[in-house]
């Protein structure tokens, strides 16, 4: 592994929340390391596990799933279905051996813009200890 | 006649190895054997047959048949590499067989299946021939024998401590040589005679004279539907069945790259035949079943004049509900008389 | 059992004379004597073909999906088929009053293989008492644990009585609570050593699909697993896991621990692992006694405001 090596993160966000978070982040000019990519989604419910088992399996060497904070969720109560859901899939994939720091659920608020710098940078660091990914990976 | 160690196996085989070939060998997996790449680890010996047969060798589950890469307007298309050289060891007479009756439908007539050519023309079949049959071993009623060469290179023919190896083709005489240092001169009775008294319990509950014309003139006989009701539309009968050769042809992309690639498809899946449009001319498991077991009794004996079943007995200790073919040619003999 | 199979019989011809039902399932005599196989008496006199002993391994529930499309259904049904039938009614996919359930209590059945290696030679009967299983071969009868004689499936069964039947034939075995004990030792190896274990037996998955086929749990319409953009046809590793992972998560808070799919599969992968670590979270996270018993709503189709975030809780080896 070379010593530039940076890991890649898929970020699931939810567009009420956290991904206005990571754009305060950025409006806010708070450094982080560009390690990840977001996509968009309109509440963290939307999340099929199928989609963090994907991303893993096209190379991401960490996923983090967020949204709003429990009693926040746009819809009432997709984020509580996510808890439940991610809960057991989280624990799922470990118990097929994935390390416990590559998949990340959170949850960030509109406000939480540090939270997700933070977020990230712990991540990342995780994720560079770790090195990349190769479990659950289609051959190149 | 020759005699070869059981203690120089290893030897021998990594030899093979050393050749550049892949040597495949039946391993224990968590109790389940399994025909697997070697590389040293112990290779399993009691077994019938492993779960995998040299179909998943010669016609492997997925394999590439094309690359592509670019854009639609300026794509480059390359072959995936040729097929390495490997050697099967351990295979059964029966699997080795199965290779045979696949051999007709590859090899034969005007249109050559070139993967499948390829493949067979860089493996090597060394088969262990069988001193027992298991519970669910019926070869000798489809004119198969334990002990028989047809389709292996090499026949190893077990004794104490050792093997009797037999070499039909040259292939086999050449992966033989690798050994010659190893092998001794030993006096023995034609070790093929032992295949004559194995017991066979289930091989003589199978009657098959005759049976090709009755079903082709019972296409539409209601016991079809009583046969088929329990069948739960799987494809475990002919994933594990070596003379099944079904595959689809499908494209995995990825962004500007990708793959066209075949797999095994199985005739009891309820979309194997879906159209386009929505039809599909087997929609039921009557349909289905019917299809599977007239290929097997009927119209591959009609196009080549054999059955297409070795009598390797994995779909009778596989299937779930006992739906396989020694039961079917019974339950057809009963009311087909 | 046979004073059970002479009532079956009787109750099946009963119901397929008055009409009630249009067929009734249960097991028939199989190539060989001790693998009796699903059978379907569609007239009367096919009642008295109807069979049950310790041999009868297979699920029934499964057969109802297929079989009420043309009208009632009555079946014989083991604890393990109830689950399988409260499984389909809670999915709304058959209604009761299409149903005609004839309950009888279940002991476990003898797998014939093991038997015949405990016993040395064929089995051609075998009495299930208690802890004890007694083999009767041609040549001697003699007794041998449970755990050398019968499914997989029934060794972990903790429910051997149907919790829906019309009618129930001898005396119901009160439930119990089944010991998930088995999920632990996966948990407990380093992550690399539980990846590699998984691996090893993905790979020897054949995608045959007969798990899902003999699932009771596994009775959508269409399934994403037959979907190339849910999942491509090859047989690479990262498409196994997905394979797995997906068929586990869609029947995770689902499953009713009928263990069909672990038996069916011809490679040996122990599926009953993958269920089970979902049944054990669920009991340890959000209190589900016993999530293989069909409530009103599953375990994942609900939440409560104070649910734990098993995201923290989990974490290696816990």
């Amino acid at each position: 592994m070379s010593s530039d090596w940076q890991p890649r993160i898929v970020g699931f966000a939810c567009r009420w929340c956290t991904y206005a978070g990571a754009d305060l982040a950025g409006t806010s000019r708070l450094e982080y390391p560009a390690t990840v990519r977001l996509v968009r989604v309109p509440c963290s419910g939307r999340v099929n596990p199928s989609f963090v088992l994907r991303a893993f399996q096209r190379g991401a060497d960490g996923v983090l799933v967020a949204g709003c904070h429990p009693g926040d969720c746009h819809y009432t109560s997709g984020n509580l279905f996510t808890r439940r859901r991610f809960s057991l899939v989280k624990r799922f994939l470990e118990y097929l051996g994935l390390e416990p720091e590559r998949l990340r659920v959170e949850w960030i608020s509109a406000a939480e813009g540090q939270r997700f710098a933070q977020v990230i940078r712990e991540m990342t660091d995780d994720l560079c200890r770790l090195g990349p990914n190769r479990k659950m990976r289609e051959e190149p | 006649m020759r005699f070869l160690p059981a203690t120089a196996l290893p030897r021998w085989l990594e030899r093979l190895r050393g050749d550049g070939a892949t040597v495949w060998a039946p391993v224990d997996e968590d109790g389940v054997v399994v025909l697997r790449p070697w590389e040293g680890q112990p290779i399993a010996s009691r077994y019938v047959n492993p779960l995998n047969s040299l179909k998943d060798v010669l016609l492997p589950r997925t394999e590439t048949i094309l690359e592509f890469e670019g854009r639609p307007t300026d794509l480059a298309v390359r072959e995936p590499a040729p097929p390495q050289s490997q050697v099967v060891f351990g295979t059964r007479p029966c699997d080795a067989a199965a290779m045979e009756l696949n051999d007709r439908v590859f090899l034969e007539g005007t249109f050559v299946d070139e993967g499948f050519r390829r493949r067979r023309e860089t493996t090597t079949v060394l088969t262990v021939a069988c001193t027992v049959a298991g519970p669910h071993c019926f070869c000798r009623a489809v004119g198969g024998s334990p002990t028989a060469p047809r389709g292996s290179d090499l026949v190893l023919h077990p004794v104490e401590n050792g093997y009797l190896p037999e070499a039909p083709t040259s292939r086999g005489e050449k992966a033989l040589r690798a050994a010659s240092d190893l092998v001794e001169d030993v006096e023995h009775p034609d070790p093929r005679e032992a295949g004559r008294t194995v017991a066979m319990p289930l091989a003589e509950r199978i009657a098959l004279d005759g049976l090709a014309a009755r079903l082709r003139d019972h296409f539409e006989h209601p016991c079809w539907d009583a046969i088929s009701r329990r069948c739960h539309s799987c494809g475990l009968c002919t994933f594990v069945c070596p003379t099944c050769y079904c595959f689809a042809v499908f494209d995995s992309l990825r962004v500007t790259r990708g793959r066209r690639q075949r797999g095994w498809d199985s005739c009891q899946f309820k979309d194997f035949l879906l159209m386009a449009g929505g039809h599909n001319p087997r929609p039921t498991r009557k349909h289905r079943v019917r299809q599977r077991f007239l290929h097997k009794l009927c119209y591959f004996p009609e196009a080549y004049g054999e059955y297409q079943c070795v009598g390797c007995g994995r779909c009778v200790a596989g299937c779930p509900v006992g739906l396989h073919l020694p039961a079917v040619v019974d339950e057809l003999g009963e009311v087909l008389g | 059992m046979s004073d059970i199979q002479a009532r079956l019989r009787e109750i099946a011809r009963r119901l397929l004379t008055e009409g009630h039902v249009r067929v009734f399932i249960g097991f028939g005599p199989g190539f060989e004597a001790n693998r009796p196989v699903p059978f379907f008496a569609a007239d009367p006199d096919a009642a008295d073909r109807l069979l049950l002993d310790e041999f009868c391994a297979a699920g029934l529930a499964r057969y109802v999906l297929e079989e009420v499309r043309e009208g009632p259904v009555g079946l014989v049904a083991r604890g393990c088929d109830g689950l399988g039938l409260e499984r389909l009614l809670a999915d709304h996919r058959v209604a009761r009053e299409q149903l005609y359930v004839v309950g009888v209590s279940c002991r476990g059945v003898v797998d014939p293989d093991r038997a015949c290696a405990a016993a040395g030679e064929e089995v051609r009967a075998a009495r299930v008492n208690g802890e004890t299983v007694t083999l009767i071969t041609p040549t001697a009868e003699r007794s041998f644990p449970r755990s050398a004689c019968l499914l997989d499936k029934c060794l972990r069964c903790q429910d051997p009585t149907p919790r829906i039947a019309d009618v129930l034939l001898g005396e119901a075995i009160p439930p119990g609570e089944r010991d998930l004990a088995h999920v632990d030792a996966v948990e407990r190896m380093p992550s690399d050593e539980r990846y590699r274990f998984w691996a090893r037996q993905f790979e020897r998955c054949l995608r045959c699909l007969a798990c899902r086929q003999v699932c009771p749990a596994c009775n959508c319409v269409s399934c994403s697993l037959d979907r190339p953009e849910w999942l491509e046809r090859g047989t690479g590793l990262a498409e196994q896991f997905m394979f797995h992972f997906t068929r586990a998560y869609h029947v995770a808070g689902r499953c009713v621990a009928c263990g069909e799919c672990e038996r069916a599969c011809p490679a040996g992968i122990p599926l009953g692992l993958l269920n089970d670590k979902f049944m054990k979270d669920l009991r340890d996270l959000f209190g589900v006694a016993a999530p293989h018993r069909p409530g009103d709503v599953e375990p994942l189709g609900k939440f409560c405001p104070d649910d734990p975030e098993g995201w923290h809780e989990g974490g290696e080896g816990t």
